[in-house]
């Protein structure tokens, strides 16, 4: 069942620049997809236009089957949350209790319920011990871990995230996507994140791939980087798996499709044992 | 960025922390009332005392304070400057002759400068007390529960807590791109320090125009941000934090309206 619907989404920053020229996919409950592109391809214009952030100049979205419209956008926005590029300039409070707080006070949750809620979701993302920290003295994966927390108390089904890791050390990086993956794995929610991230792009259900503010393909990660004079293309990389794979392709050995260096490396060791 | 004192939060477990924030913001309203009331030298020495008293509650060294009066020290030159060319009262202190022109100094002049920079000092004092001993979000807080009952009226309460607390939230993220910018144009060459007139202006719009565009970038993702997580500024809230009086505040209270019924006694009535 599709939990979000784009149809023919068109949209403009500027007059007679569309930034999106009649973009459509769904995506299924509960799966994880990527939007793959390189800089100005529409991603992050896609996740602001879901958010109800942007209007469209036409096309529909379709939010667990709700019209996003000015009327729906209150209810949409607590099925959904998102999560930016910029961790500086998501965290609102002074503090990483209070900045978890503030969507809680924005749907009116009963404060003494809030201390609970902010304990569980600060426990989730490993901020149990910061709570009282303040944004300058936390690293930008911390503040990110916050931004998720956040976003987790309000129970969306869907998360965005909007190159969350993009601006982050390899540490921040990692520890965000470990909480992507869990968000999924375990929790079961609907994760919809746009990357420059390749090996990240891997792990997913499925694959959006925009170019000029249009779908250039759609499907599961083999689907997607099989193509990789394609994607070259449009000046996208491919996994270093798939590099190794056409590599060795080129001198005539033939290898399985694997998306880890482990995978990659056990295939090699049975090919020269065989 | 250490040596800013006036407006920062220092830590500490005192009964003047413990203070609703409230109660602290009227105490400080009423004082300054009472500050502006000329009830000479008398009632300063009074005011001086409490909140000398405040301030050692508060564990806050003098020396701290002191540092909060540095900035106004350009402003205290300036008003005595201008007062002993513009007082022509009192008894002659000095009468010398500078290239020609009689100039003379008269005791009302150093009295007045005196008498302002000392209800000067007093409200920054107290200020800086405030400010020393309530957490930012607090000080907010506080406001917009006092501009409450100034809804029916249409003031904004909410949103100007609000503005105040992001603000406040932003200075030292502001501050660190300001460094981040004046680095990068100084390894373009730009000279903050050294130069003409010309040169320094060039060197500050070189620095200003970035920061502008860097903060309306920020702004905006910050009004996406809250907005995605349901802010609407006309919109129903609860508040995690409130606020609750305590046997303490009343003290504090009751305390700085004496001093408000005492410096009017010694204005008005001696």
């Amino acid at each position: 069942m599709a939990i979000i619907e784009v149809k023919d989404l068109h949209f403009s920053y500027e007059e007679n620049i569309e930034a999106l020229k009649g973009v459509s996919f769904s995506i299924e409950k509960g799966s994880y997809t990527t939007i793959l592109g390189h800089n100005g391809s529409g991603k992050s214009t896609i996740a602001k236009l879901i958010a109800g952030l942007l209007e469209a100049k036409s096309g529909e979205i379709y939010i667990d089957g709700q019209k996003l419209s000015i009327d729906t956008i209150a209810d949409i926005r607590k099925k959904l949350g998102i999560v930016f590029q910029n961790p500086d300039n998501q965290f609102i409070a002074s503090s990483v209790r209070e900045d978890i707080a503030f969507g809680l006070e924005n749907y009116c949750v009963d404060p003494l319920k809030m201390d609970d809620i902010i304990d569980k979701y600060a426990g989730l993302v490993g901020m149990k011990e910061n709570l009282d920290k303040e944004p300058s003295n936390l690293s930008g994966g911390q503040k990110q871990r916050v931004a998720i927390a956040g976003i987790l108390a309000m129970h969306p089904s869907i998360i965005i995230f909007d190159e969350a890791t993009s601006m982050l050390d390899p540490t921040g990086k990692e520890e965000i996507k470990k909480i992507i993956y869990d968000l999924h794995g375990d929790d079961k929610r609907t994760i919809l994140s746009i990357t420059h991230d390749i090996e990240e792009a891997l792990k997913s259900d499925y694959i959006i791939v925009m170019n000029e503010g249009k779908v250039y393909k759609c499907g599961k990660p083999h689907e997607i980087f099989s193509d990789t004079k394609g994607l070259r293309d449009i000046g996208l990389d491919i996994p270093f798996t798939y590099k190794v794979k056409e590599a060795l392709e080129k001198e005539g050995i033939k290898i399985p499709y694997t998306d880890t260096i482990e995978e990659l490396a056990e295939v090699l060791w049975s090919n020269l044992k065989a | 960025m250490d040596k800013i004192v006036f407006g920062k939060y220092i830590p500490l477990d005192t009964p003047i922390h413990a203070l609703d924030p409230r109660a602290k913001i009227l105490a400080m309203l009423v004082v300054l009332v009472a500050i502006f009331l000329p009830a000479g030298w008398l009632g300063y020495l009074f005011i001086g005392i409490a909140i000398g008293i405040v301030i050692i509650l508060a564990k806050i060294k003098f020396k701290v304070i002191l540092r909060a009066f540095k900035p106004m020290m350009f402003m205290m030159i300036f008003l005595l400057v201008i007062n002993i060319l513009s007082v022509k009262e009192g008894t002659v202190l000095v009468d010398f002759d500078i290239f020609g022109h009689d100039f003379t100094i008269y005791a009302d002049a150093i009295f007045d400068t005196l008498y302002i920079i000392v209800r000067l000092l007093l409200m920054i004092m107290i200020t800086t007390v405030l400010t020393m001993t309530t957490k930012p979000l607090d000080l907010t807080l506080g406001i917009e529960y006092l501009l409450t009952p100034f809804k029916v009226i249409h003031v904004p309460a909410h949103e100007i807590a609000m503005m105040i607390s992001i603000a406040l939230r932003f200075i030292p993220t502001i501050i660190e791109e300001t460094m981040r910018i004046m680095n990068a144009q100084k390894s373009r060459g730009v000279d903050f320090e050294e130069g003409k007139l010309s040169e320094k202006i060039s060197a500050i719009v070189s620095l200003i125009v970035p920061l502008f565009s860097v903060s309306l970038q920020r702004a905006d993702e910050l009004a996406n941000a809250m907005e995605a997580r349901g802010y609407a500024p006309d919109g129903k809230r609860t508040r995690y934090r409130r606020l609750k009086y305590a046997f303490r505040d009343i003290v504090l209270l009751g305390g700085a309206i004496a001093i408000l019924v005492m410096m009017i006694i010694l204005a008005f009535v001696i």
